[in-house]
């Protein structure tokens, strides 16, 4: 696979984890209404963990990848961005071996850092001149090294990525609070 | 694991392998990548008058100095390097014609550092222009641009057309691959703007995306002081 159709693959992964977050708050929120939203986050919850640690570690292989085989150099923004979600990977790990929920309160932080970042990222894309008027010597974080389907950008797939993860963690189903090991 | 969950999965699975496929099939032309990929040399010529070309048409050239460097610029408000000479530098345009940038010879000068895939230079070249066309260049100011920090696989590359493309009318030396030029200068950031009195010493530097005001009032503070 060539490194246009990465772009492409790893875009439509971002824009389906980003739809995927949507529908499932957008569930939770009829659940007590309606009977089969209720089911969906119940199934769903039933296997969040695994997924939520799917999401780390293809967002972490994906970002190794752009910068490892394309070449596509990381600008700060994206360096901090990976130091929020490299180590996602590894707690998520833990947490969906351990069956631990609780493991979404330890990567709260990160998701909240890295979803702020990527957003901020996301925005001086769009709107350079918001980025204090000049590029930095060595890879600039305006700079878009691609821009999929119009709209996906590195910086919007780390976002989807730390959206979905917190969807994934934190929509319970109707009546679940807790966040014991479930063993 | 219950059946609907079950079907989430499945789901999850399907939707990958459709992302998969998809993207193979349409690899050709579904994203404005930058990747342009294609370093040639020999580009559109730089309008530089005067002497044949005395090396091959490159987007890098090779750039001398002579003199002392001056340090990265830090807080523009505290330039140690305001009052020291500049360094003097010869190189060639786009088109292989020798292009020198020598302070101290009677003439004051602005040189203007840009990067092609630079939105900030990309927004402010217009405003230059507007500048030159509204009268407002000083009596006994050289524009001057330096073309630096080339990327092939960067947006407007190559900057031999991206200067022509914006109509850009003053001389253009073209930077070394190593940035050799916007080093001696100190450049910290794009665009990059170094203002030269007539007696060859550093009058101002600054960084960053200015208005036509700005600009001017610059350009006036600096060859005023």
């Amino acid at each position: 696979m060539d490194v246009r159709a990465m772009e492409s693959f790893t875009s439509l992964l971002a824009i389906i984890a980003a739809s995927g977050a949507i529908v499932l708050v957008f569930a939770r929120a009829v659940a007590s209404s309606w009977t089969p939203a209720a089911d969906f986050v119940r199934s769903v919850h039933a296997v969040s963990s695994w997924l939520a640690w799917l999401v780390a570690a293809v967002a972490t292989a994906g970002s190794l990848y752009f910068s490892e085989v394309a070449d596509y150099v990381p600008c700060r923004l994206c360096w901090f961005q990976r130091i929020c979600m490299y180590p996602l990977a590894g707690i998520l790990l833990v947490g969906a071996l351990r069956r631990d929920r609780g493991v979404r309160w330890y990567a709260l932080p990160l998701l909240l850092a890295g979803a702020a970042l990527s957003s901020y990222h996301y925005l001086i894309e769009w709107r350079p001149s918001l980025d204090g008027g000049a590029c930095t010597v060595g890879p600039s974080c305006t700079d878009v090294w691609f821009r999929s389907y119009g709209f996906v950008t590195l910086a919007f797939m780390a976002l989807a990525g730390f959206v979905a993860i917190a969807a994934l963690l934190f929509v319970t189903p109707v009546a679940d609070r807790s966040d014991t090991r479930e063993d | 694991m219950s059946q609907s969950t079950k079907v989430v999965i499945g789901f999850v699975v399907i939707a990958v392998v459709v992302a998969l496929i998809v993207a193979i099939a349409t690899s050709g032309g579904t994203s404005d990548s930058s990747s342009n990929g294609d370093a040639a040399d020999g580009s559109a010529a730089a309008t530089v008058a005067g002497a044949a070309p005395e090396v091959e048409a490159a987007e890098n050239q090779p750039v001398t100095i002579e003199g002392q460097i001056l340090d990265p610029l830090g807080d523009p408000s505290r330039d140690p390097s305001v009052g020291a000479p500049a360094p003097v530098l010869r190189g060639y345009s786009f088109d292989g014609r020798p292009v020198t940038i020598e302070p101290g010879d009677g003439r004051s000068h602005m040189v203007v550092f840009l990067a092609h895939w630079c939105p900030h230079c990309n927004a402010e070249v217009p405003r230059l222009i507007e500048w030159k066309n509204m009268g407002m260049v000083p009596e006994g100011l050289d524009v001057i641009g330096v073309s630096t920090g080339v990327a092939a696989d960067r947006p407007n590359y190559p900057p031999s057309e991206w200067v022509v493309e914006k109509q850009w009318p003053w001389t253009v030396l073209a930077d070394s691959v190593t940035q050799d030029a916007a080093m001696a200068y100190g450049v910290s950031g794009y665009p990059f703007f170094t203002i030269i009195g007539a007696d060859g010493t550093v009058k101002l530097r600054a960084s960053g995306e200015k208005s036509i005001d700005e600009i001017d009032a610059l350009v006036d503070a600096a060859l005023a002081g």
